[in-house]
């Protein structure tokens, strides 16, 4: 007997929601354990894109990597996955604006964004695409309902 | 509304993250003694007003000024590393020695000419160190070039092998 392959897509959207969940959430945690271990590099990043005051710019250099290791744990667990979604997408605007600007002004400077690897990324327009595609992303993901695998699944169902 | 409960509930998830990180990162700052410890920043304000007043340069801009002999290059790694690679004209004047070598070199540095310091790279803090060493003595024109050695090695700009800048 033939079997015919099919692609069952009702099952397949909810994977694809999984994957993305899983992949930014890895991003985000990567990227905030390599400004963990480089804080030195991340204030003198923070201060020479040159936005914010120093005061406040050193507050900002202290809870970034936190708010994204946070924000990436809890969207790889499926934990208020949500809220942790637009906790990211704040923070993507916040990079994605801070880019702009120094683009305009023509500044050639470190993006400070995967200091882990050792990557010397400048500002530049590939990064602001992908800053772009990582916010369509997560604001898609503040307007899921429905998360394969997580915690939110999980306790939904519980308090049913 | 059922809707509003929802987005409230985003919301408030949201703003706990940004509490909770906020917190952490204080605390961290304020109680954890080791300088490499996560999260450190031990960084005096002084340090940072020093950063924020440094300068720093591209490779295309630094390469743009070796072309115009505009500016003097300062290879802040150790000698040997020196030896194996360096901009070709720089001079060495390794982090850790600089009371020793700078008087040697005080000449080659003119107080009018530009001076670009590198290292190894982003996250190298050798150039700053040297940098900040120059401007205590009074140099003003003083820029840290952050992409250092492996992004004009990476550019296949004109290097030089050995004990001879």
């Amino acid at each position: 007997m033939e079997k015919k392959c099919r692609i069952n897509f009702a099952m397949a959207w909810p994977v694809m929601i999984l994957v993305l969940r899983v992949v930014i959430g890895i991003v985000f945690v990567v990227a905030a354990y390599g400004k963990l271990l480089h804080p030195d590099v991340l204030i003198s990043t923070v201060i020479n894109f040159n936005i914010l005051p120093i005061g406040l710019a050193k507050v900002f250099a202290e809870v970034l990597p936190w708010a994204e290791m946070i924000s990436g744990v809890m969207l790889i667990t499926g934990f208020g996955t949500r809220g942790a979604s637009l906790s990211i997408s704040l923070m993507l605007v916040s990079f994605i604006i801070a880019i702009a600007i120094n683009i305009h002004r023509g500044v050639s400077m470190e993006c400070g964004c995967f200091d882990i690897f050792g990557m010397n990324e400048k500002v530049g327009s590939e990064i602001l695409f992908r800053d772009t595609f990582f916010l369509i992303a997560a604001i898609f993901l503040v307007f899921t309902r429905d998360f394969l695998l997580s915690i939110d699944n999980y306790l939904e169902a519980g308090s049913k | 509304m059922n809707l509003n409960r929802s987005w409230k509930s985003v919301l408030t998830i949201t703003l706990a993250i940004y509490a909770t990180a906020f917190i952490v990162g204080i605390l961290v700052h304020a109680v954890m003694p080791h300088e490499t410890a996560p999260g450190r920043l031990n960084i005096p304000e002084s340090y940072v007003q020093q950063i924020s007043a440094m300068k720093t340069i591209s490779i295309e801009d630094a390469y743009s000024d070796y072309t115009n002999n505009t500016a003097v290059f300062i290879d802040s790694r150790d000698t040997a590393e020196y030896q194996e690679g360096h901009i070709k004209g720089a001079i060495s004047i390794p982090y850790d020695k600089f009371e020793q070598v700078y008087p040697k070199d005080e000449k080659l540095l003119p107080q009018g000419k530009k001076i670009i310091t590198y290292c190894h790279g982003t996250g190298c803090g050798l150039s700053v160190d040297v940098a900040k060493d120059l401007m205590k003595l009074g140099y003003t024109n003083v820029y840290v070039m952050t992409e250092g050695w492996p992004g004009w090695i990476d550019a296949n700009l004109p290097i030089s092998v050995g004990k001879e800048p």
